[in-house]
């Protein structure tokens, strides 16, 4: 090697350099990741990992070819309840996946499973546990404002419907005792129709067992002013005329051991809404836009949460591998590994084909007693094979957490047949 | 009864209505106050020829129905907790030529009586207005005009006997029943038992309900959903309504009580009403067909009426059940309900059954017998998930199938299933009905099939719909109601046909049905 070929050498190994250190920019707070900008960005960092790397195959396509906008913001510590960290932390020591029951035994609130070894061969399944058991969304679940919005990706907003919701956790409470009625259940739901006219009324109680066992499930149904039990195999149906299967509600809705096997892909940072925007549903607003404005009703798809705000959070990517009668093959979830909450998900047919996203917003709130709850902004099931989406905003600003005086006695089948009258 | 508007201007009102609430308007929010309802446009027109007296009748192809409903619901939130919950109607019909063929039938004389077709059908109701009253933390009290819906059998009546149907303008085929359901005033007191899964129900209806509130209206008037033969005749002109009769009195008190609990996963009722009879029977005035009349009793003009039709008082003794059954995946519904001396008109035309000295040329015209009852249903609703390949649905089909079966356990001969109709009843008779509910386009499109088929006395009905849902406001639903049978009455002079039940009665009611609603 000569002295010019050496020159040549270091020139083009400092261009190389300079460029590469161009190219690996730290994205500014505030940008916009889109169709536009993915291919200048995607080497670029945030926070110190690649643009490409937070985004997962799913989404990176949905940017590229489905519209999908990404305002980027800072990823913030999120604080969890005291009373709930410490029942976690106690787990450590009792509770206990039986392999026999696939049931979780010893469980005395928050977190079953706080420390997961990535190479226990239960690790996912664990991690699931943490959800179903662990959500932090307090003993009183109180939403009396819902709407879900039925998306065509061609030609927008199709309908909407409100809802009114409440659970009432029965085994794993942080207030008063543990454990209200005989500690079969695990949580009672009402849900009610506000509107349109013709749904008005329509309402269901559900008792989810602290067991295998399926839901009990009421309906009333106000033209006949009737209740009428419901199927419980329906866990994997879809809901009314939504895009969601019961299973799909706040993305993975179903006991653990009703899927046949888990395993843990690995960890990673995927772009989320853990600090949405709320209320992201503006009751009574003049407009569609403004009704829900973090949604870009603006261009097709329609249904697109454009005008949130994107952090990067690390999280555990799932398979869940759903039993033969599923509509689904399985499900990849993506949650998070500093508390329980399924922030992506996505859903393949019987033929391994990708068929559904689902996305859900979050932001931690605050109960009416001080508990440190996760709460729900908008969520999103897309049925990518129809063209399809079903939209949920609840209404925030009267979203109630551990509502002062809401009793086990005021969720049951006496209140599905006086609250949807 | 009382509009006399033009209906082509009450045409044009709906539409303006309907484009200018087409823009963008919800139920109005009136603070406490919270007003909604709909307007909705219903039409039928006959498949087959009409069955009258004189035999089949220029039915087919006609204009059977066409029908404006306004309907206003509100609720109030008033101190103390208390809401006030108001139902108001208001139905407008047009007198279609097929109806003023009815009106007109000549012999024995046209339908409706004093009244037009579309003073008949139209109606102007407050049909709900109530309060509800929180007393303590256990009880609900409510007050006034209302609905209360008990058992659990879909299309037939077994313990759902607090309230009488209104079946002149609809028929039994409405899947919403409220729409037919007959208000009336009660205090309705519901009280939680939560310790032990359970309430409570009490209700005391004090007799003050408006003419005509109690008991099943069939149209005996000669309208559209007249019986064959029976298109155009008005009974009533000879048969009047008797609600004052001493076994049937409207103005008489009625209650009930109801235990509605749950137990482990099953749900259950036990209930006792004191109520009327349903369906109504003929009290024969026996100055017609030298027979007794119903306990003594005869309120009518001898010397202008045939008979009188009654509505007498019953004990009814019920209970209910229903489960989920993980084998199998369905769920399960039972239901009991045991009357306690039903009445029943006796009497065959033909003379083959005529108790005492009875001599009557119309059947069931020999008074009236009673009979305990127990009405039994069981049924199974189940999703049908191969729906989803076979037919394309979005999700599994809604499956329903439901047994009911009258057990009349004092049974004689001569029991008639209906006055002036030949047909007598069996000591059991039992109807098999099937539903398939079907869903497309995210619920928007919602094809269903209700089948029906009567076990004991042959016949049933078919009814294939599809319902429409492009948004919030419009609803659309087209069906068609088709009835078959196993013999049936083709005319006066062939009234010891011996076979003519249910569905015999229905024959030449074919037809299609469309309706369009908009709601707010």
């Amino acid at each position: 090697m000569n002295v010019k070929q050496t020159v040549i050498n270091s020139v083009v190994a400092s261009i190389f350099t300079m460029s590469a250190a161009s190219v690996m920019a730290e994205v500014k707070e505030g940008t916009v990741l889109s169709a536009s900008n993915i291919d200048s960005l995607y080497e670029d960092t945030f926070e110190g990992h690649k643009i490409k790397d937070l985004l997962t195959e799913k989404i990176e396509w949905r940017i590229r070819e489905s519209g999908l906008e990404m305002p980027l913001v800072h990823s913030q510590k999120v604080e969890m309840d005291a009373e709930w960290l410490a029942r976690s932390k106690a787990n450590e020591s009792t509770a206990k996946l039986n392999e026999q029951t696939r049931q979780v035994e010893g469980w005395q609130g928050g977190m079953p499973f706080p420390n997961i070894d990535e190479n226990d061969p239960k690790a996912a399944e664990k991690i699931v546990w943490n959800w179903y058991y662990g959500n932090p969304r307090g003993d009183v679940m109180n939403v009396p404002n819902v709407s879900y919005v039925m998306i065509d990706g061609d030609s927008g907003i199709e309908r909407s419907q409100n809802w009114k919701f409440i659970r009432y956790t029965m085994k794993g409470r942080m207030n008063g005792e543990q454990t209200e009625g005989d500690g079969g259940e695990l949580s009672r739901t009402l849900f009610f129709a506000t509107a349109p006219r013709d749904i008005k009324g329509l309402g269901t109680y559900t008792i989810r067992h602290d067991s295998d066992k399926v839901e009990d499930v009421w309906a009333y149904i106000r033209a006949v002013r009737r209740t009428r039990r419901l199927s419980g195999g329906a866990w994997m149906d879809p809901i009314g005329g939504t895009d969601q299967l019961q299973d799909d509600i706040e993305i993975f809705n179903a006991n653990p051991s009703w899927y046949e096997s888990y395993k843990l892909i690995g960890k990673r940072h995927v772009l989320v809404a853990a600090h949405g925007k709320h209320s992201a549903w503006k009751v009574g607003a003049k407009t569609q836009q403004e009704e829900y404005p973090i949604l870009d009703l603006q261009k097709p798809p329609y249904w697109n949460f454009n005008h949130d705000s994107y952090e990067p959070r690390e999280v555990y990517v799932v398979e869940a591998i759903t039993p033969e009668e599923h509509p689904y093959s399985k499900k990849i979830v993506y949650i998070d590994t500093q508390y329980p909450r399924v922030h992506l998900g996505e859903a393949y047919d019987k033929k391994g084909e990708f068929w559904k996203m689902f996305q859900f917003h979050s932001y931690p709130g605050t109960g009416d007693d001080g508990f440190r709850d996760i709460r729900t902004t908008a969520g999103v099931t897309i049925d990518f094979k129809r063209n399809h989406a079903t939209v949920f905003f609840p209404d925030t600003a009267s979203w109630s957490t551990n509502t002062s005086g809401l009793e086990m006695d005021d969720v049951n089948l006496a209140a599905l047949r006086k609250g949807a009258r | 009864m009382t509009n006399k508007k033009n209906y082509s201007s009450l045409s044009i009102a709906f539409a303006v209505a309907a484009g200018t609430l087409s823009t963008q308007v919800n139920a109005v929010d009136l603070g406490p106050v919270q007003i909604d309802g709909y307007i909705r446009q219903q039409m039928s027109m006959n498949l087959e020829d009409t069955v009258g007296p004189a035999g089949e009748m220029d039915g087919k192809g006609r204009l059977s129905m066409n029908r404006t409903t306004l309907q206003l619901e509100w609720s109030a939130d008033l101190p103390q907790d208390i809401v006030f919950k108001g139902v108001a109607r208001k139905s407008w019909e047009q007198r279609t030529n097929f109806m003023k063929d009815l009106e007109n039938a000549s012999s024995p004389g046209g339908g409706f009586g004093a009244e037009n077709s579309r003073e008949y059908y139209e109606e102007s109701e407050i049909r709900e207005a109530y309060l509800e009253i929180p007393v303590g933390e256990r009880v609900l009290l409510s007050l006034g005009k209302q609905q209360v819906a008990w058992g659990e059998s879909d299309f037939f009546q077994a313990m759902d006997m607090v309230h009488g149907f209104n079946y002149t303008w609809r028929s039994f085929l409405e899947p919403a029943n409220e729409d037919l359901r007959k208000p009336l005033i009660m205090a309705n007191a519901v009280i939680d038992f939560p310790e032990v899964d359970g309430q409570m129900q009490l209700l005391y209806r004090p007799g003050w309900d408006s003419k005509g509130q109690i008991g099943n209206s069939y149209d005996i008037e000669g309208g559209r959903w007249a019986s064959a033969p029976y298109k155009g005749v008005n009974f009533p002109g000879a048969t009047p309504y008797a609600y004052d009769h001493p076994e049937g009195d409207q103005d008489d008190a009625t209650y009930g009580l109801r235990w509605n609990g749950t137990w482990n996963d099953l749900g259950y009722s036990f209930a006792y009403l004191k109520t009327f009879n349903p369906d109504p029977v003929m009290n024969a005035n026996p100055a017609f067909a030298n027979t007794s009349p119903y306990k003594g009793g005869y309120t009518s003009n001898q010397a202008t009426t045939f008979g009188e039709v009654i509505f007498p008082m019953i004990d009814v003794f019920g209970f209910t059940l229903n489960g989920y059954s993980e084998v199998g995946d369905f769920v399960w519904s039972t239901e009991f309900a045991y009357i306690k001396d039903a009445p029943f008109n006796v009497g065959d035309s033909n003379g083959a059954f005529t108790p005492g000295n009875c001599q009557t040329v119309l059947d069931g015209f020999c008074g009236i017998v009673e009979s305990d009852v127990l009405r039994t249903m069981f049924r199974v609703d189940k999703n049908l998930a191969f729906t989803q390949d076979l037919l394309g649905t979005e999700k599994p089909a809604f499956f329903s199938t439901q047994l009911f079966n009258t057990w009349l356990l004092d049974h004689e001969d001569g029991m008639k299933l209906l006055v002036g109709q030949p047909e007598n009843r069996k000591q059991h008779s039992t109807l098999l009905t099937f539903i398939l509910g079907t869903s497309y386009m995210n619920g928007r499109l919602t094809p269903e099939l209700v089948t029906g088929f009567d076990l004991s006395y042959g016949g049933g009905f078919v009814v294939p719909s599809v319902t429409y849902a492009p948004g919030d406001h419009w609803r659309f639903k087209a069906e068609a109601d088709l009835f078959f049978d196993d013999g049936a009455q083709t005319g006066f002079g062939n009234m010891s046909a011996p076979d003519a039940s249910l569905f015999s009665w229905f024959k030449g009611n074919d037809q299609l049905a469309v309706t369009a609603t908009y709601q707010f």
